[in-house]
Parts: structure tokens; sequence; C-alpha cells
């Protein structure tokens, strides 16, 4: 069990959000969404592999 | 059970750290809470593992070993469409969980169908 994966997210997620405040109410509104943007990626990267692993696991172990 | 604790550890962190990213921002947690969702499910079901080999040795020389074999791929996509419509639904599309949900009651029926066939068959065979 990788918890440390889910402390990684929430790292980030933490991060990219205070960035996005910081960026959004200095005027820079563009910059907040491309930020905002990367976060999403890396965390829908996190999350494909998780999901990979998950279903071949299910497939392996029930024989679907 | 070390593992039933962990389990309980990793989902109170990840609700902490959900509830600390919504109060000290505006940003969504949707994302985040489906990794620990779905890093959850992988663990549990990797528990399952050795218990469902020992299952399907005691059960292969059964007559029922069909049967068995058909619960086991139902279980295994009723945990897949449960935990895709709870992602689904934790992002606000409760249509999509919807639809991910009637795609597994199908899949589900469409296994059934050969054993519901061969038991008319075998009621028409008694009966008539």
């Amino acid at each position: 069990m990788d918890i440390a994966l889910v402390l990684k997210a929430a790292g980030a997620a933490l991060i990219v959000s205070v960035v996005c405040q910081i960026l959004s109410r200095s005027g820079r509104d563009e910059q907040a969404m491309l930020v905002s943007v990367a976060g999403v990626i890396i965390i829908l990267l996190m999350i494909v592999d998780e999901l990979d692993t998950l279903i071949t696991s299910i497939r392996d172990i029930f024989g679907i | 059970m070390t593992v039933l604790f962990k389990l309980c550890g990793v989902a109170l962190i990840a609700a902490i750290c959900s509830y600390v990213i919504k109060k000290w921002t505006s940003g969504g947690t949707a994302l985040f809470v489906s990794l620990t969702l779905i890093l959850m499910l992988c663990s549990a079901i990797m528990r399952l593992y050795p218990s469902l080999t020992v299952l399907r040795e005691l059960m292969s020389d059964n007559l029922s070993s069909g049967y068995f074999s058909l619960m086991l791929k139902a279980l295994g996509i009723s945990l897949v469409v449960k935990a895709v419509s709870e992602i689904c639904g934790q992002m606000g599309e409760t249509a999509l969980s919807g639809a991910v949900e009637t795609v597994g009651k199908g899949e589900i029926f469409i296994l059934c169908i050969p054993y519901i066939v061969d038991t008319v068959e075998s009621l028409k065979e008694l009966l008539l």
C-alpha cells in the first residue's frame, strides 16, 4: 500500500491551489489557468497508472 | 488486520488533506480523492487474492465450478463498476455514474445468459 503516493498527490494539489491563488490575485489569470491544468494532468497521470494496476489485478484475480 | 488499519489510516489522512485543501483554497479535491479511492481498492483486492486462489482450487473438481467462476466474474465486474461509478459521482457526473452502473448490470446479465438457457432447457426436458 503506497501511502506516499496519496501524500504526494495531496502535496501537489495543495501547491497547485496555492500557486493558482497567488497568480490570480496578482492579476495573472492565464498563468494561473496553465498551472491548474498542469496540476490536473499530473494527478491524472498518477490516477491512470493506478487505475491500470487496479483493472489488471481484477482481471487476473477474478478471471474476467 | 494491519492492512485494515493501514487502509483506515490512509482514508483518514486523505479526508483530512482534502478538508485542508478545500479550507485553504477554493480548489476541488475530486482527483485527489479518486486517486486515494483507487489505491485503497487495489490494496483491498490484493488481499483477496490468496483466499480466492484457495477457493478456486477447492471448486475446480466440483460440478458447480462453472457457477463459481460466474460468481467470481460477476464480483470482479461489480468491483470495477463500483469504483468507476464512485469516481464519476465524486466529480459530479451522476449521469456517467449511472451509465457505468447500467453497463455493469448488462455485462453481468450477458454472463448469466448461457446458464439461464441451460436451466430453461433442463426444465423443458424434465417437464416435456
